[in-house]
């Protein structure tokens, strides 16, 4: 329950194909979403333990900023949890770029565009990777709290979930950079299922 | 074997409503009929911000829009919004919420036609006994905080909060200033009155410490009859100015007990600033040099203020 999920050479790289892929999906849907142009960097993607995670958050939330943290369950054959973390001020920014004038702008919009950004990414990458190796997903509605310290946080994952995949990207409009991080958390079963579907699309290239 | 949708659309114990991108609704459940007492024939055709004018449109004309662009589900969050339509809850027992509290998922129903499906879920009683929870730990958590015969913070909740305000106070280069408090042979006032009146004259010291500190300031029960002021961007001569009006305040205040006795009351005061090169980040050693003074103060006749070296 604490490895690190054990994907080949080979695997990362499909796995990181498939996740160009959903990203560009996302992208385009962000783009047509909000009307404007929109990038994403193509994502870094790092595997790591559950226990490792702890580590790595608190090297993120020692910087004195404060963070949003949006979860949402994922059920089915990548059943699990994906955690959307984002900076306030990065926030800030993305709630302009939904055209929402400065004095519209509160902390429970802010908290309603940062949920609908991670169903967005979300769906565009549990859902797009999911269609990509026939898998079936369902997701509940997410859910977002903001935090200052890694205390604030649910330390319930190590024991609930087995593999970790942190997916880093950048989301950019015109002259915004907005700093995300996807934390995709999947259980022992779901980690299994997708390192053989992996295997299985290498085979059939 | 046939399944006949209409049945499962009009027996179904949540809200669905099918609405198009530009948010007009093409239909209208019995489950909504039932609850907002608004029928299918008056809505059908119309614009739901029309109907109802405290939904958002842009917001939801946004989630419809990406529904159908991600093919995927969207959600309403009770993290932001209480409702999507305002239903009076009926309930008149634990009654917490005056309206209806809604979990709403909107999925895509038709690409061509730009259809989409709006499930309203009532979690009105979940709702409710999460904020009963929330409440009963609030609570558990404040009583931890606390000293039971005076409600002001105990020793745990200084020490918890000190260190916290310590790393506040460098970083803004703020001066942080403390007082330890000790009532004057209050073993006497025991002694000659009992404990209940020693009891009384903690309290009245308690509420008297609590007049004289703001709102970023911490007052603590140290224990038996010592307590803390921890006072935030307080220099020494300011630290001495509250501790000197404190001691003048309880000097002038007394407890008149059932026999008509009038009991008084004084306290003996050390006061100390948190100095880098003297106490490098401890300030477990500011609260030494405050106790030392605190003797001083006792030792030279009591109802004194002593400043710490």
């Amino acid at each position: 329950m604490e490895q690190e999920i054990i994907l080949n050479e080979d695997e990362k790289d499909c796995l990181q194909e498939l996740m160009n892929i959903a990203y560009g999906f996302a992208t385009a849907s962000i783009s047509e979403i909000l009307e404007k142009f929109a990038t994403l960097s193509i994502p870094k993607i790092n595997t790591i333990s559950s226990k490792e995670l702890n580590t790595y958050l608190n090297t993120k939330l020692r910087t004195n900023k404060k963070y949003y943290i949006c979860n949402q369950l994922i059920n089915g054959h990548l059943s699990g949890e994906n955690i959307f973390l984002i900076d306030e001020r990065s926030s800030y920014n993305l709630a302009k770029e939904f055209d929402l004038d400065e004095n519209e702008i509160d902390e429970n919009e802010i908290k309603d565009i940062v949920l609908e950004i991670t169903n967005i990414l979300s769906s565009a990458t549990s859902g797009k990777l999911a269609s990509l190796i026939n898998a079936t997903v369902s997701f509940n509605s997410p859910h977002i709290t903001k935090i200052e310290s890694l205390d604030q946080f649910d330390k319930r994952f190590e024991s609930e979930y087995a593999h970790v995949i942190i997916i880093s990207t950048e989301l950019n409009f015109k002259d915004q950079h907005i700093k995300g991080e996807l934390i995709l958390l999947t259980r022992e079963k779901s980690s299994n299922y997708l390192k053989e579907a992996l295997s299985k699309v290498l085979e059939d290239l | 074997m046939s399944i006949n949708n209409n049945v499962i659309f009009d027996t179904v114990n949540n809200g669905i409503i099918i609405i198009d991108e530009e948010l007009k609704i093409h239909a209208w459940n019995n489950w909504l009929k039932i609850f907002t007492d608004i029928d299918a024939k008056d809505v059908l055709g119309k614009n739901i911000c029309d109907l109802f004018s405290y939904i958002n449109e842009k917001k939801l004309k946004r989630k419809i829009k990406t529904v159908l662009v991600t093919k995927n589900a969207s959600f309403i969050s009770l993290d932001t919004n209480d409702y999507l339509i305002n239903i009076p809850v009926s309930n008149i027992t634990n009654k917490v919420f005056s309206s209806m509290k809604q979990e709403v998922t909107i999925l895509p129903y038709d690409y061509e036609q730009k259809l989409a499906c709006i499930y309203i879920y009532d979690v009105t009683p979940l709702s409710e006994i999460n904020y009963k929870l929330q409440k009963a730990n609030e609570e558990l958590i404040d009583m931890s905080h606390r000293d039971p015969l005076t409600h002001i913070y105990n020793r745990r909740y200084f020490a918890e909060q000190s260190g916290k305000i310590l790393a506040f106070s460098k970083r803004n280069d703020l001066p942080l200033t403390i007082l330890i408090l000790d009532i004057d042979k209050f073993k006497n006032i025991n002694d000659t009155y009992g404990h209940f009146v020693g009891d009384e004259v903690i309290i009245k010291v308690a509420k008297i410490l609590s007049k004289h500190i703001r709102q970023s300031d911490i007052v603590a029960r140290f224990g038996g009859e010592e307590f803390v002021m921890l006072l935030q961007n307080c220099d020494i001569q300011n630290g001495k100015n509250v501790a000197e009006k404190t001691r003048l305040d309880i000097q002038d205040s007394t407890i008149t007990l059932k026999s008509k006795e009038i009991v008084d009351f004084t306290i003996s005061i050390g006061v100390a600033q948190y100095d880098q090169k003297q106490d490098a980040n401890n300030l477990e050693h500011t609260v030494s040099r405050a106790d030392e003074a605190l003797y001083k103060s006792k030792n030279n006749g009591r109802n004194q203020t002593t400043i710490a070296k």
